[in-house]
């Protein structure tokens, strides 16, 4: 990364909620509302999910052929 | 006694019962709908209030719930089709007017809510076996009232339901012999170890968590991807176990602090750190530290602490309350000028929220999801 974020947590893609329609992963934020990443950033290399409601952001823990299940899912 | 309750802090679901979905700042009155009036009296002393993602329940001393905030799963023990999808102040919880609760919990989505007779009533969304109905239920939705109870017979013949502590995915109960007793999400382990089992990274219904030697379980926390038990083995040695993911090394620090029974007096958690309280008051944090979870070296010496998800708070003398960690949403007041940028997040130090005017008295302190409660008695006048 050329510049250092503030990263309040490192959580696993296990963890993270799959929307096939919106092809979004989820997790709760401790603001209330969810860190959000598309598959398609993982895809291409993307490991930060923001928050729509606050600065928090998270590092998805992931190896790219996690990733594969999910882009079958919605293929 | 007049009781009110002040609520500062996230608000997006209405969870904080003033009307508006509005974060606020700086501490303002929650509402009561007490037959078809506005209020702000709450009718009764709060003895908890637990906060889910968007939701939060009072329980009163004489049993009765109430809600506000998001209804949107049926977490607030009312069905979403024949109420409403968010409550904007607090009400009564019709469809459970006719009950009494001793104790109550909400995780992320969904509320657990313990009768004075051991019934566990469970409402809302929870895909990990967090509503505790057996695989495979994560919905309380089609329910006629919008909840459910778990069958779990066990209570009322070990001594009934004691205390009960949850995280956003998992819940823990202990017994009046003492056992305690999980469900919900153990995918880190938090609940109990794995040994790799696949079966077990969910556990549907209540399950008997045991420990070595048949040591006693004297309190535990729940952090949102662990949990800490302190626990008295038969020799009388105190121990401290930690379960489930570990980012901050809190096991091995733990493992390093001296206790003892008779000084302890509660283990708290926040969502990513833990806070051991003894008698005397004093507070040691163990865990993330991101945002000055870890209790900020105070000149204030306070008489009671509470967590909130990433924040702390705590009541000085019945009198004032202070608040440190992350306070993005106000849940920690607003930085005084010598201090911070005001949009600074981070509150490093114990920063005043509110102070008690003249015949109050500032009776408990709740946090929630980037939240904070003030429960204040008024002498009547």
């Amino acid at each position: 990364m050329s510049e250092q974020v503030s990263i309040y947590d490192q959580i696993e893609i296990e963890d993270f909620t799959f929307d096939e329609e919106l092809q979004t992963f989820s997790y709760p934020c401790p603001c209330g509302d969810k860190f959000q990443i598309s598959l398609g950033d993982l895809e291409d290399g993307e490991n930060i999910a923001v928050c729509p409601s606050c600065s928090l952001m998270v590092e998805v823990i992931f190896e790219k052929e996690d990733l594969q299940d999910f882009i079958d899912q919605v293929s | 006694m007049p009781y009110n309750l002040l609520a500062l802090g996230s608000n997006g679901g209405y969870q904080l019962g003033v009307g508006d979905n509005k974060d606020r700042h700086s501490a303002v009155p929650s509402e009561f709908e007490i037959n078809g009036e506005i209020q702000r009296n709450i009718g009764g002393e709060v003895v908890q209030v637990a906060c889910g993602g968007e939701h939060t329940l009072l329980l009163l001393a004489d049993g009765h719930l109430l809600a506000s905030g998001s209804n949107e799963q049926s977490q607030l023990f009312s069905s979403v089709r024949k109420t409403s999808d968010h409550f904007k102040v607090f009400r009564t919880i019709e469809s459970l007017a006719d009950r009494k609760f001793k104790l109550v919990s909400c995780g992320w989505e969904y509320s657990v809510a313990i009768t004075t007779d051991d019934k566990i009533l469970v409402s809302g969304y929870g895909p990990n076996g967090e509503l505790g109905l057996g695989k495979p239920i994560m919905s309380t939705k089609g329910a006629d009232d919008g909840y459910t109870a778990i069958p779990f017979e066990e209570a009322a013949k070990r001594g009934g339901i004691k205390k009960i502590k949850g995280s956003i995915h998992s819940t823990i109960i202990q017994l009046g012999n003492g056992e305690v007793w999980g469900w919900g999400n153990n995918k880190k382990g938090q609940l109990f170890d794995t040994d790799g089992e696949l079966e077990s990274r969910i556990v549907w219904k209540p399950t008997l968590l045991e420990f070595r030697n048949h040591a006693k379980v004297l309190d535990f926390a729940m952090a949102r991807d662990f949990s800490v038990f302190i626990l008295r083995d038969q020799a009388g040695v105190i121990r401290k176990v930690f379960r489930g993911k570990d980012n901050y090394d809190i096991g091995d620090d733990l493992h390093d602090v001296r206790l003892d029974e008779d000084t302890l007096e509660n283990i708290q958690a926040m969502w990513t750190s833990v806070h051991v309280i003894t008698k005397d008051k004093s507070i040691r944090s163990f865990g993330n530290n991101s945002h000055s979870q870890i209790s900020p070296r105070r000149d204030v010496h306070p008489d009671k602490y509470r967590m909130g998800s990433e924040h702390g708070l705590c009541i000085v003398d019945e009198r004032k309350v202070f608040a440190w960690g992350w306070g993005e949403h106000g849940n920690c007041g607003e930085h005084s000028d010598d201090k911070k940028e005001k949009d600074d997040v981070t509150f490093d130090y114990c920063n005043e929220i509110y102070e008690a005017g003249e015949g109050e008295r500032v009776v408990n302190v709740f946090g929630g999801c980037a939240t904070s409660f003030i429960e204040v008695e008024r002498k009547n006048s």
